[in-house]
């Protein structure tokens, strides 16, 4: 396994167990105001995602220093660029949702958090795309 | 995805040349040993360019290494 699909695999497993448990305990509470007290959280859980990603990624370079090393080539940069694709579709639509749900009127927490949970769903999308195009071929 | 329709020699040629690994085939043209073993199972086309420098390590014109097999 490459160095850049373990760091796809790191990310897709971080980021769903940290945002998806961020967007689990969110539902979970419920109740009135439910999402206006969720900005400490979301600043939280954004720390405990980047501290992750350096710790686990620090640690699969010092398991395999020279693959950490080597540039990235042109086929790992051909699968980043198709991935980004459904990145940018994830992404675009839950923008463009977002926006119309603010011009009829959505709490502004609830829009916040929708288009942060886009966000989350097209790092998803495109960690999945680039484990998809390394295990099948790019 | 569908496999590229470009076959290739590389294996029989790594092996005619001392019996080079991906590893050091992917060295001597800076790419990774994955994109080598990808490119030898018909999983990825190389660029042009690798595809000459891959040519130029076995000291082969290219349509030795690589064949198009489409219609």
């Amino acid at each position: 396994m490459s160095f850049r699909e373990k760091i796809a695999w790191i990310s897709l497993a971080v980021t769903v167990a940290v945002y998806g448990g961020y967007f689990v305990f969110l539902t979970a509470r419920g109740g009135e105001g439910w999402l206006s007290d969720s900005f400490g959280l979301l600043m939280g859980t954004t720390v405990l995602f980047i501290v992750l990603m350096i710790a686990l990624t620090v640690v699969a370079a010092v398991l395999a220093p020279a693959d950490a090393a080597a540039p990235v080539d042109e086929r790992e940069k051909l699968i980043s660029l198709k991935a980004s694709q459904f990145s940018y579709f994830a992404l675009s639509s839950g923008a463009f949702t977002t926006i119309v749900a603010l011009f009829v009127g959505t709490d502004r927490f609830f829009a916040a958090n929708f288009l942060f949970f886009s966000l989350i769903v097209a790092e998803i999308a495109k960690d999945a795309a680039q484990i998809f195009y390394f295990r099948r071929g790019a | 995805m569908a496999p590229t329709q470009v076959r290739n020699e590389i294996r029989r040629l790594r092996f005619e040349h001392g019996e080079m690994t991906q590893a050091e085939l992917a060295e001597r043209i800076g790419l990774t040993r994955q994109t080598v073993n990808a490119i030898e199972q018909g999983k990825y086309s190389p660029t042009l360019e690798a595809a000459f420098r891959i040519a130029i390590v076995f000291g082969r014109p290219l349509e030795d290494v690589f064949h198009y097999q489409g219609e």
